[in-house]
């Protein structure tokens, strides 16, 4: 039992807004979560929900002119919301670090991989030449790198996508980072390499302690891997749970109805099920629950004005108002 | 490495047989031959036409006089006769290559240095005032027919008061021995064929390099590099790396461009070049002229072809290991 | 497929240069199908008395101040006092008035009426007085009527040019992507021998081909023959490129697999697929015709007399002396650049819009 829960990460609010020629799209919403030293949360919707905006926007990452990013992200007390460029270049990859889902395009394709993890090294630890070549074929092996010493050497192209990734999480480790934020990292992947990338990652974040934000939309790996899950729609967090609570007491229609839209083998011969509509056009939404054009459960209410966040059961969250009268304060 | 070169090179020989075939085939397709012209001249004879194509063994068939003009290539170095400047052509194509692959090199260099900072500048400051001027200038150069533009440059010149305009050097240094001022007079001669030349190749190239570098930039690669937290003078080091590869090999294709591009203006500005000795030379059925011509610029692209292939390989880890 | 339509016109039409190129076009195609009515003068016949006249000189207000609206003066000969030559200055006393829609030489409008109705002009016999908006050239020929006549060939050869090369390249293209293996090879080794030569010596080589006692009309198709042998080859490549990609993609598979023929795979699956990407690379060619065509003109290896083109108008620039004395005989040469900007403008845009991940530049 852990006592003292370190809560590094609190976001509040998040907003980040996109000025286009239609309109503006409003891919975060007003989004709030928290993060706790040595935890994996799992931010989980389909493309589109805003879960890699929210990604790009801890890491400040969206161009600011045009876009436009309000609220506040507490990173262990310090505020990045409107942090300079040049600030927040000591957080990348520092203090927090991302990987992407294509690791073979997230290379550049003309250095070898040795020189481009050299580069990152040193660019934020004060190593010298050779104690980051250690350090570096140290943090290949502790990804399960075969003859690291050769594949530093080695360019992206030469690699297969498994180790590529293995890679970039090495990348990521290297600088001894408190959260890592992994977007995706296994859907460009075939699914026995997922496994072992995943199994990995579980290895690594229980030795370092780390914290992991695993951006995803594939429940199968939440199940896995996470300790709690957010469950993102259109911009908003619909659902906030443990991944047991989630998985065995969904509350939120759109998370029912993921989980059953999962292919199951009791589904053999049958229709399979689906979430009927498309997620709305994030420059077209409505005053009230953005679900509420494909809820099997929907009620006027819902068009009109948008759910609060509920807490039904202990730190489940969710936002809908099918639960306004079961709130258990 | 090694075997890709030579291979390239062994291929280049049937193409320059081939190529030979096709020069050859052109020539005897156009109408009349050198003697032609002496045709309408009533001071020659019908029997002086004969002899005289008797002697220039143009009355023998076409399959004879290709293999006659290949033997010769190959046994004796021997590229034909000029009829019109009674000399061999082998050596009035070499006295005139200097000229012709110095003002090819120059340009191409200038373009290169002009080019690559400009498309740069215009990738990373897109839709500013500089990108539009130069885009602007980009799509004027390339429309402007490169004589038209001598034409243009020669009547400044001369409204201007100068008394040189064309040629490379003002009458007084013809034949000169080489002193500064004889330098500074050919650059003042030289700039106009370099500009005329490099403006259109300029401008394509130049906006080559503003498409690639913004493609790199939306790439996936150049995002990761920022979430390493590297600096933005990092990151535009390797997205202009990246850009610049693929510029390499338009580099080498180029080659056979630039020579091609001086004719025209060679022809306008009378330059001691190439390019008004091949006009002449087609104007006059010259044909051994033509056909070594042609031959030696063929050779030359296929030269610049391998050339760039080799340094694409150099510079990209991806092609040097396939 | 009518969304793509509608979804490609409206990209282009954001494209300011695009339209405004377009424009510009459209307004020269008009003016060279209107180019007998539009021109004041027939554009071969000469005039002794305006040899190398320089542009006419428009006036609005007499010698006494008075409003006259637009006229030109009289030309009256006399001799130079130091040299003796006989020289012909504007008599500033005469008042000849530029009309519209005015009676002058007769000529068949497009082919069919014959009629003498003019745009523009003066209603006085070119002896005297002549309407030279740009000058007159050695043979005291209008310049600007000559340029009017000579834009049909100019802009015409380009696209015929382009159409044939487009033709014969995409056959060709799609045979060779589409059989692959030998001929595939054969075609591909081919097309690089002829691309090692570069393009100008190659044209105007191929021009001396055109013999020079045909008819102008015959050299015009000769002409266009000539630039299409060269331009055929990028098409075929790009066609190629789109044809190999193509094939593999299940559609063309399930033809196959449903004993479609070959040729009807082509036909009706193959090349409506490729049919935009196609119109793009014309349209991006055509600049090149154009460019093509007035240089081998100005050599004197392209269109001939009677017939005129934009280039070879500029042959007449040629010689130091002219240009410096009658700068007038360069404005052929500002066409031929309004008319491949304008090209290339359209050509951008319609990329742009049919084209942006630039699937036909990356083949």
């Amino acid at each position: 039992m852990i006592d003292i829960l370190e809560r590094i990460l609190t976001v509040t609010n998040l907003k980040t807004y996109f000025r286009t020629q239609r309109g503006t799209v409003k891919a975060v919403d007003d989004i709030s979560f928290h993060l706790d030293k040595g935890e994996i949360l799992a931010l989980v919707g389909e493309s589109g929900s805003g879960k890699s905006v929210t990604a790009q926007s801890i890491l400040g990452l969206v161009k600011v002119p045009p876009a436009v990013v309000e609220g506040s992200i507490l990173f262990n007390g310090q505020e990045l919301v409107g942090l300079s460029q040049a600030e927040y270049r000591k957080i990348r990859g520092m203090r927090i670090s991302m990987i992407f889902q294509e690791p073979m395009s997230s290379f550049d394709p003309l250095y070898t991989i040795g020189q481009q993890l050299m580069e990152v090294a040193k660019a934020h630890m004060p190593w010298t030449e050779e104690e980051a070549k250690e350090k570096i074929i140290a943090t290949l092996k502790s990804v399960h790198i075969p003859e690291p010493e050769k594949r530093y050497d080695e360019y992206p192209h030469e690699m297969s996508g498994g180790m590529l990734q293995r890679i970039m999480i090495a990348m990521a480790l290297i600088t001894g980072p408190e959260i890592i934020i992994a977007d995706e990292p296994t859907t460009a992947l075939d699914v026995t390499i997922q496994a072992q990338v995943l199994n990995l990652m579980q290895e690594l974040q229980s030795s370092y302690n780390g914290s992991i934000i695993f951006i995803t939309h594939d429940l199968g790996v939440v199940a896995e891997i996470a300790d709690r899950v957010h469950v993102m729609y259109a911009g908003k967090i619909v659902e906030k749970a443990s991944v047991e609570e989630l998985f065995n007491n969904p509350l939120h229609p759109y998370t029912i109805g993921l989980l059953t839209s999962r292919v199951k083998r009791e589904y053999k011969g049958l229709d399979l099920p689906y979430i009927k509509g498309y997620v709305p056009s994030a420059d077209q939404f409505s005053n009230g629950c953005r679900f509420s054009s494909r809820c099997p459960k929907v009620r006027k209410k819902c068009h009109e004005h948008l759910p609060p966040d509920l807490e039904i059961a202990k730190d489940h969250i969710v936002s809908c108002w099918l639960f306004e009268e079961s709130e258990d304060k | 490495m090694w075997a890709f070169i030579i291979r390239r090179i062994l291929i280049m020989i049937p193409m320059m047989i081939l190529a030979s075939i096709i020069c050859f085939v052109i020539i005897e397709l156009q109408p009349g031959d050198f003697v032609s012209q002496y045709l309408d001249n009533p001071r020659i004879s019908p029997e002086q036409i004969r002899l005289l194509r008797e002697q220039l063994a143009l009355d023998k068939p076409a399959i004879t006089r290709y293999f006659m003009w290949v033997k010769g290539i190959v046994t004796k170095g021997d590229f034909g006769y000029s009829f019109a400047y009674q000399r061999p052509v082998g050596d009035l194509i070499w006295e005139r290559m200097g000229w012709t692959v110095i003002i090819a090199l120059v340009t191409i260099a200038l373009q290169w240095v002009l080019a690559v900072p400009m498309g740069i500048y215009s990738a990373l400051h897109p839709y500013s005032p500089g990108d539009y001027v130069m885009t602007f200038t980009g799509f004027l150069g390339i429309s402007i027919p490169d004589f038209f533009f001598a034409l243009i440059l020669m009547f400044f010149m001369l409204k201007m008061g100068s008394t040189s305009v064309g040629g490379l050097f003002s009458t007084q240094f013809i034949g000169a021995p080489w002193t500064w001022a004889k330098f500074l007079d050919l650059l003042k001669h030289l700039w106009m064929p370099l500009v005329v030349v490099g403006v259109s190749g300029l401008a394509g190239l130049m906006r080559v390099m503003r498409g690639n570098m913004l493609d790199i930039i939306g790439s996936p690669f150049i995002t990761s590099l920022r979430a390493y937290g590297l600096d933005e003078k990092t990151v535009r080091r390797h997205a202009i790396k990246n850009a610049l590869n693929p510029m390499v090999s338009i580099a080498g294709s180029e080659l056979p461009n630039v020579f091609s591009g001086t004719i025209i203006t060679a022809i306008v500005l009378n330059l001691p070049t190439m390019g008004p000795f091949f006009y002449n030379a087609l104007l006059n059925h010259d044909q051994y002229l033509v056909m070594a011509f042609l031959m030696f610029i063929a050779l030359i692209t296929q030269i610049g072809n391998l050339l760039a292939d080799i340094a694409l390989a150099l510079l990209d880890p991806r092609i040097r290991m396939s | 497929m009518e969304g793509t339509r509608k979804r490609v016109t409206e990209s282009f039409f954001k494209h300011k240069l695009g339209v405004f190129g377009l424009v510009v076009l459209a307004i020269l195609y008009l003016i060279i199908i209107f180019a007998d009515f539009i021109a004041p003068y027939n554009y071969t016949t000469t005039h002794r008395n305006f040899v190398y006249a320089a542009p006419s000189k428009i006036r609005f207000r007499d010698l006494e101040g008075k409003w006259r609206g637009p006229y030109i003066c009289e030309m009256t000969k006399a001799r130079d006092p130091i040299t003796y030559e006989v020289i012909f200055t504007e008599d500033l006393n005469t008042v000849v008035p530029v009309k519209f829609f005015v009676r002058g030489e007769e000529y068949k409008f497009l082919g069919i009426w014959t009629t003498n109705l003019h745009l523009f002009g003066v209603e006085e016999s070119p002896d005297k007085a002549m309407l030279l908006l740009f000058g007159a050239d050695r043979f005291g020929r209008d310049l600007f009527s000559r340029i009017v006549v000579g834009g049909r060939v100019s802009m015409t050869v380009g696209l015929l040019g382009t159409f044939l090369s487009v033709f014969i390249g995409a056959i060709i293209g799609s045979l060779s992507g589409y059989y692959g293996g030998r001929i595939d090879i054969l075609i591909q080794r081919f097309i690089e021998l002829l691309r090692s030569f570069p393009r100008i010596p190659l044209w105007l080589a191929l021009a001396v081909i055109v013999p020079p006692n045909w008819p102008s009309t015959w050299v015009y198709f000769g002409i266009v023959t000539v630039l299409s042998l060269i331009g055929w080859m990028g098409v075929a490549r790009v066609m190629r490129g789109l044809v190999l990609s193509l094939k593999e993609k299940e559609f063309v598979l399930a033809a196959k697999v449903m004993g479609v023929s070959d040729m009807k795979i082509i036909r009706k699956h193959l090349i409506p697929n490729t049919l935009s990407y196609l119109i793009v690379v014309s349209t991006l060619s055509i600049p090149g015709m154009i460019l093509g065509e007035s240089s081998i003109s100005f050599l004197g290896l392209g269109i001939k007399e009677p017939m005129t083109s934009w280039g070879l108008l500029l042959k007449q620039a040629q010689s130091l002396s002219e240009l410096e004395s009658h700068p007038w005989l360069m404005i052929p040469g500002i066409f031929i650049m309004i008319a491949v900007l304008s090209f290339n403008f359209v050509g951008d845009a319609l990329r742009d819009a049919v084209d942006p991940y630039r699937t036909v530049e990356k083949l």
